[in-house]
C-alpha cells in the first residue's frame, strides 16, 4: 500500500497521458495547428572548435551547457555532419537546437507548451541511458511502478480468492478480461 | 456508509480482475522500455522485413493528405490485406503500415513504376510486447480495433478510479495514516523535485 501511495502520482500521469494517446486526433483538433509545434525562439553565434571526429553527444552536452539548458538530451547527426540537431527534453519545455557547424551558428526552437504534450513527455521518459542523476531516479521509479503493478495484480487475485462472496463475480470478470484480451491478441 | 464502503471495495476488486491482463501487459512491457539496452539483442536481425509479394498495380494516389486514408483503404481491400493501418506519402512513394500484434505488414506503392510491394515483419517477443503497449486510438477499420481502444480507455479511467478508491481505503485504515502520508508526500515531493531538475 505504501509503495502504491508513493507511485500514485506516476500512475496518474500514465493514466491521463494514456487517454491523450488514445484520443490523439481529438486532442490535436482541440488545440489546433500549433499543437506540439516548435517555434523559433532565437539564433546565436557559437564559435567552438571541435575536432572532426568529436563525439556528437559531447558536442551536444557542451552546446546545452553554453545555453544554460544542461540535462537529458539526444542528438541527431553524425560526428562530421554540418548540421547537428540536439533535442533537449525537459518536462515543461522541449528545446530543439540546430547547430550549424560551418556557420558557427545555433538555431533555438521551443515546443509550444500544452498539458497533453507535457503528460506525454513524462509518459515517454524512461531508461538508464542518460548520465544524469534525476533521469536515473526517474528510471528507478518507473521500475518501482512496474513492481507495484505486478504486486497489485498478484495480491488482487489472492485477495479476491480470500473473499468467498466475491468469487463468482470475480471469476466472471477474470474470464471476460482474459477472454477479450486473448481474442484481441489473436486477431488484430 | 457500510454499503458505500463495500461498493467501493468491490468496484476496486472487479475492475482489477477484469483488466488484469492489461495491468500485467503494461507492467511487463514497461520493463522492455526502461531496460531497452538489455533487450536489444532480442530484436529481429537484418533484414527485419521479409518480402511477401510484388505486383503491378495502378491506382491514383492524391498528392497530399486529403483522401489518402480512403485510397489506402481501397488498396488494402483490393489486395486482400486487412487490419488497422497508417499511410504516408513520401514523394513518389506511398508507405502503408498495417498493424498486427504478431506480424505487421508494410506495403510500399511506387507511384511512378506502378508497383505494389508487400513485406512482413520478422517476429520477436520483444516487439510483440512493445506493439501491445503502444497500440492506441480509435478510427481504425473493424470492431475489434475499436474494442481494443475501448479497453485502453477503460484501463486509463480505471487507474484513476483505483487511485481514488485506494486513497479512500487507505484513509479508512487509521493505523496506516502516518506512514501513508509519508509515502504519498514522498512520492509527490520526489515528482516535484524531478520535474524541476530533469
Amino acid at each position: 500500500m505504501y509503495l502504491a501511495l508513493f507511485v500514485a502520482p506516476w500512475m496518474l500521469i500514465y493514466a491521463l497521458s494514456g487517454l491523450v494517446l488514445n484520443h490523439g486526433q481529438f486532442i490535436r483538433g482541440l488545440y489546433g495547428a500549433k499543437f506540439g509545434q516548435f517555434e523559433k525562439v532565437g539564433e546565436r553565434e557559437y564559435t567552438a572548435a571541435f575536432s572532426a571526429d568529436a563525439d556528437p553527444r559531447l558536442i551536444g552536452a557542451q552546446v546545452l551547457e553554453h545555453l544554460g539548458l544542461a540535462g537529458s538530451f539526444n542528438v541527431q547527426g553524425g560526428a562530421n555532419a554540418a548540421r547537428l540537431v540536439i533535442n533537449r527534453n525537459a518536462p515543461f519545455a522541449a528545446h530543439r537546437i540546430t547547430y550549424l557547424r560551418g556557420e558557427n551558428r545555433l538555431l533555438l526552437e521551443q515546443q509550444n507548451f500544452s498539458t497533453p504534450v507535457f503528460l506525454n513527455r513524462l509518459h515517454f521518459r524512461h531508461g538508464y541511458e542518460q548520465p544524469f542523476l534525476a533521469s536515473r531516479i526517474w528510471a528507478v521509479i518507473v521500475d518501482l511502478a512496474i513492481v507495484a503493478m505486478v504486486f497489485w495484480a498478484v495480491s488482487g487475485v489472492w485477495m479476491w480468492w480470500e473473499i468467498k462472496p466475491a468469487r463468482a463475480w470475480g471469476a466472471t470478470c477474470l474470464l471476460v478480461g482474459f477472454g477479450a484480451f486473448g481474442l484481441l491478441l489473436a486477431t488484430i | 456508509m457500510k454499503n458505500g464502503n463495500l461498493l467501493l471495495r468491490r468496484t476496486h476488486l472487479y475492475l482489477g480482475l477484469l483488466l488484469l491482463p492489461w495491468m500485467l501487459l503494461y507492467a511487463l512491457s514497461t520493463i522492455l522500455f526502461n531496460h531497452g539496452a538489455s533487450f536489444r539483442q532480442y530484436l529481429p536481425s537484418d533484414p527485419q522485413w521479409l518480402p511477401l509479394w510484388e505486383k503491378d498495380y495502378a491506382v491514383a494516389v492524391p498528392p497530399g493528405n486529403e483522401g489518402l486514408r480512403e485510397i489506402t483503404r481501397q488498396i488494402l481491400e483490393e489486395n486482400g490485406v486487412t487490419g488497422a493501418f497508417g499511410a504516408q506519402r513520401q514523394g513518389q512513394r506511398l508507405n502503408i503500415n498495417v498493424q498486427n500484434f504478431w506480424q505487421p505488414k508494410r506495403l510500399t506503392y511506387d507511384i511512378e513504376r506502378k508497383k505494389l510491394r508487400a513485406e512482413e515483419r520478422k517476429f520477436s517477443w520483444v516487439e510483440l510486447f512493445i506493439r501491445l503497449h503502444r497500440r492506441t486510438g480509435y478510427g481504425q477499420p473493424g470492431i475489434l480495433n475499436t474494442v481494443w481502444a475501448f479497453f485502453v480507455d477503460g484501463f486509463c479511467v480505471t487507474t484513476v478510479i483505483w487511485i481514488g478508491t485506494g486513497l479512500y481505503l487507505w484513509w479508512k485504515l487509521a493505523a496506516t495514516r502516518v506512514w501513508g502520508w509519508i509515502a504519498l508526500g514522498g512520492g509527490l515531493g520526489t515528482l516535484l523535485v524531478l520535474l524541476g531538475t530533469l
